[in-house]
């Protein structure tokens, strides 16, 4: 099992080598001047100058290229056309909004869905299964941005039952200590602004949600059908094991790996859905800065955002991974087999 | 009347001037700049002036019922105190420091020595009660109010005035960290560039002298950016970095109190403000919404009291009682930009013949109801020295056809229009269309190519005199704020007219140098004599910027920029 956890980090490693020695060229690759093409459209001689400096273009290709690696591994990703300020502070001060919404709408899809699913197996055919399989194919084809609106005009305006975007009332007076508003609130003791908090959070997490609830519903049935029908959940069945026992344990268990494997993946994939809900909804994080980053072509915003990403990617396949095996002894078995 | 021997030269050295001005007129192509950037040359308010009273036929007194003075837009009743201003934009403030960033909400915190107001190209004492200027335009003297305070109590003077100015102006400065200090650069070329001598005469006089004229100084010293008071103590507290923690920092009418990233700016009344009994709000907060549909459900709500609007959302507010749409400077063109290297269009009669072709009264109205067709070229309706005897040629199909025939092509021409969709000016997908549907009529076939905004902006400005353009025919944007030397200036690098006729650079050389105001706006008068004759553009309709703001909001007609006098309603 260490082993194995060992090589997936490896090949993880290697993967986003491969992504930031890309990025590397693709800048060098476009005809003309990198700096230009990194710089504000309306960048006097002297920023080019700076830019030129900054990336060494005086340099080889080589000497520039592990002057770009060791940056990175500083966690140096450039200075912002807009901002003016670091990239990586920028996209720091940001992260913990996107978490925080992040973490919402994640947890929505696991506490929704899987129990949506697994029920919908279980009464198969029934009403219930039905009306869930139709919920979910309206879920799945509504584009985010649509339905955000939507929410934000009947829940937020039309309803006033939430706010409209941004994460706490105007004029709260909440210090921002880890940045985790919600985490803020509840060490300041202060439970009005917890409540005003996790308001702001609902419309936002279920927007971000929705689409994947819908879909992680029907993945999760279809798994735990598939499961069912193996030789091993008549045998348990034979065996005269209790329903509940039967579908939990042996069902349930079983069915999930696939279901782990996309879910990992999907909490790196709501940063891109994020890029829509946070813009619609006000919030401040990650996706909304990189929205209006590509808009006024911030080039280093944009390369140290693909650069997050590619590295959240590789390092949620990991985590999948190494859980799958830990979860289901026959991919361990299956790999180690295969390499022995 | 100074001609320059070598006019190309001088107008190399002017070429920084361009950065601001790029900034302005496609501060939309950028997108998610406007409000920062539309504040960066934009005019100031006069407390007291009425829009309505600009003697000038400027766009503004001419605008559709819905825009002219609605009876909540106009400042009736008696200002009162208090209430929290909210307006939304699709940007953050990243930070406070006025010589490396711009924003709405550093126009509200600090200061320049005049202001500009809504009359276009007039500026007003602010920081300055007057200013004096030697005959040869090289010095300028500063009488600089007493009574002006920065936000942590300290007194404003000619001393600290200076410090300001020398931290941006001097590279070798130990203040001069911290940022690019583009702004500085754009005005003088350089640093200290064409300013020659910054010194405080006495306790409230500051001179400042330079080694040539620069002819819209007075639009420098309106400039809230690189003209910023900013007090020498929290300069020197943190040179660098002072933007992100301001407190302190300005004189302007409402002081810095919090930023949260990505979310907003709030600013509270600034108590000791010189200007009595003002500002009026007691907060005002720049909250950044991208997006256009959860703005306008902002401000139905009354979350938020204002923002700019774009094409598609006029008409989504138009008829909203409780929305009132208004204009402000600066004003924004559409215009028709041409390949003088081309075959086709680099013949003067095809592109007479295009203006021939075109039927804008048809077509601007729908567009937008804010939006007026642009009668003559070079510089827009109510500028100074705005020549309104040059009536663009009008439409008359038979005309183009005739001048089409003569240019040798009877059968007609086919062309590629290229256009970008930047949220200010109109909406050039209709507009394209539109466009391209007239000029068929005339035998004049259109095939359009709609361009990303970035690389549309990047490549629709070039160094003075350029030859390159990579468009055959472009809708192109202007922006400006009534610095009438500032937008002539922009045909100089604007695609590749004044490639092919030099003598409008050279003409413009001339204008550089004059600081005779009477010579001066003579020349003003050629050079739109210049592009009439060459029909070197075709202009098609230009607008201000829409606003949109709540109801019970007073005193925003006279604040285009500054919110001083801005005050709610509630009775």
């Amino acid at each position: 099992m260490f082993r194995f956890s060992v090589e997936r980090l490896i090949s993880g490693m290697v993967t986003a080598l491969i992504v930031l020695t890309a990025t590397f060229f693709i800048i060098r690759l476009i005809p003309g001047d990198p700096a230009s093409a990194m710089a504000a459209p309306d960048a006097t001689p002297a920023e080019l100058d700076r830019i030129r400096e900054y990336l060494g273009l005086d340099a080889s290709l080589w000497q520039q290229y592990l002057l770009y690696l060791q940056r990175l591994l500083q966690l140096d990703f450039g200075i912002s056309v807009r901002t003016n300020q670091p990239v990586f502070s920028d996209l720091l001060e940001r992260v913990p909004a996107s978490v925080e919404l992040a973490v919402a709408a994640f947890s929505l899809e696991v506490l929704i869905a899987l129990p949506i699913g697994v029920i919908a197996a279980v009464k198969r055919a029934s009403p219930f299964d039905h009306a869930s399989r139709l919920a979910s194919s309206i879920g799945v084809g509504v584009p985010v941005f649509w339905l955000g609106l939507m929410f934000l005009w009947l829940f937020a305006y039309r309803l006033n039952w939430f706010p409209l975007g941004g994460r706490l009332e105007f004029g709260s007076d909440l210090r921002h200590v880890t940045g985790f508003v919600v985490i803020d609130a509840i060490l300041a003791g202060r439970l009005d602004l917890v409540r005003d908090a996790l308001a702001h959070l609902v419309l936002p997490a279920v927007a971000l949600a929705l689409p994947s609830i819908a879909f992680w519903a029907r993945l999760m049935r279809g798994s735990l059908l598939e499961v069912f029908s193996e030789d091993y959940v008549r045998t348990a069945r034979a065996k005269g094991l209790s329903r509940s026992k039967v579908v939990l344990k042996h069902g349930v268990r079983n069915s999930l790996n696939p279901v782990i494997t996309a879910l990992g993946l999907d909490l790196v994939a709501l940063l891109s859905a994020a890029i829509f809900v946070e813009t619609i909804f006000s919030w401040p994080g990650i996706g909304n800065y990189i929205f209006i980053s590509l808009q006024s072509r911030d080039y280093p915003v944009v390369q140290g955002a693909v650069i997050l990403i590619t590295l959240l990617y590789v390092i949620a396949n990991t985590v999948v991974d190494v859980a799958q095996a830990k979860l289901d002894p026959r991919v361990l078995a299956s790999v180690q087999g295969g390499a022995t | 009347m100074a001609a320059d021997p070598n006019p190309k030269r001088l107008l190399d050295e002017l070429i920084n001037r361009r950065e601001v001005l790029k900034r302005l007129g496609w501060a939309g192509a950028v997108w998610t700049v406007p409000p920062a950037l539309l504040a960066a040359c934009s005019p100031a308010t006069e407390p007291v002036t009425e829009r309505s009273a600009s003697p000038t036929p400027g766009p503004s007194a001419t605008a559709v019922p819905t825009a002219s003075p609605s009876p909540s837009a106009v400042a009736t009743g008696t200002p009162t105190a208090g209430g929290d201003f909210v307006m939304a934009v699709n940007i953050e403030v990243p930070q406070f420091d006025p010589h490396n960033q711009q924003s709405l909400a550093m126009l509200q915190t600090y200061e320049a020595p005049l202001r500009r107001t809504l009359e276009y190209g007039e500026q007003v004492p602010n920081l300055a009660e007057s200013v004096d200027v030697s005959p040869d335009g090289l010095e300028y003297t500063l009488h600089l109010r007493s009574d002006v305070t920065f936000h942590d109590g300290t007194p404003f003077d000619a001393e600290a005035y200076v410090f300001a100015l020398e931290r941006t102006a001097y590279e070798d400065n130990p203040n001069h960290v911290g940022g690019p200090f583009q702004f500085w650069d754009a005005f003088a070329g350089g640093f200290p560039g064409k300013v020659t001598a910054i010194e405080a005469v006495d306790p409230m006089t500051v001179r400042l002298e330079l080694s040539e004229p620069i002819i819209d100084f007075m639009f420098v010293l309106a400039d809230a950016y690189p003209m910023a008071a900013i007090n020498p103590a929290v300069i020197e507290a943190d040179p660098a970095n002072f933007g992100q923690t301001p407190e302190g920092a300005g004189t302007g009418p409402f002081k810095f109190e919090e930023r949260v990233a990505g979310d907003r700016v709030t600013l509270t009344r600034h108590d000791g403000y010189w200007q009595q009994d003002k500002p009026y709000l007691d907060s005002w907060t720049l909250r950044v919404m991208p997006d256009p549909g959860a703005r306008v459900l902002a401000l139905q709500s009354g979350e938020v009291h204002l923002f700019d609007v774009s094409g598609p959302e006029i008409a989504q507010l138009q008829d909203n009682p409780d929305v009132k749409l208004f204009t402000v400077p600066p004003i924004f063109g559409n215009y028709l930009g041409f390949d003088h290297n081309d075959e086709i269009v680099g013949q003067r009669e095809v592109r007479q013949a295009i203006s021939h072709a075109l039927d804008l009264d048809a077509i601007v109205g729908e567009l937008s109801p804010f939006a007026q067709v642009t009668p003559t070229f070079g510089l827009f309706p109510g500028f100074p020295g705005f020549r309104d005897d040059l009536a663009w040629y009008p439409h008359d199909p038979e005309a183009a056809r005739q001048l089409l025939a003569d240019a040798g092509y009877p059968d007609g021409i086919d062309l590629t229009m290229s256009f970008s969709t930047p949220p200010i000016g109109l909406n050039t997908l209709l507009l394209s269309q539109a466009l391209q549907g007239q000029l068929a009529e005339a035998g004049i076939r259109i095939e359009l190519q709609q361009i990303d905004p970035p690389t549309f902006f990047q490549s629709s400005f070039g160094p003075p005199g350029r030859t390159e353009y990579p468009y055959q025919v472009a809708i192109n944007l202007v922006g400006s704020d009534g610095n009438a030397f500032a937008m002539l200036q922009q045909w100089t690098y604007s695609a590749n007219y004044a490639g092919y006729n030099p003598a409008y650079l050279e003409l413009f050389g001339q204008v550089a140098q004059e600081v005779d105001d009477e010579a001066r706006q003579k020349l003003y008068g050629d050079l739109q004599q210049m592009l009439y004759d060459d029909v070197a553009f075709v202009p098609l309709a230009h607008t201000e910027v829409v606003r949109a703001a709540a109801a019970n909001v007073r005193g925003l007609e006279t604040a285009a920029y500054y919110f001083t006098d801005v005050w709610f309603d509630d009775a």
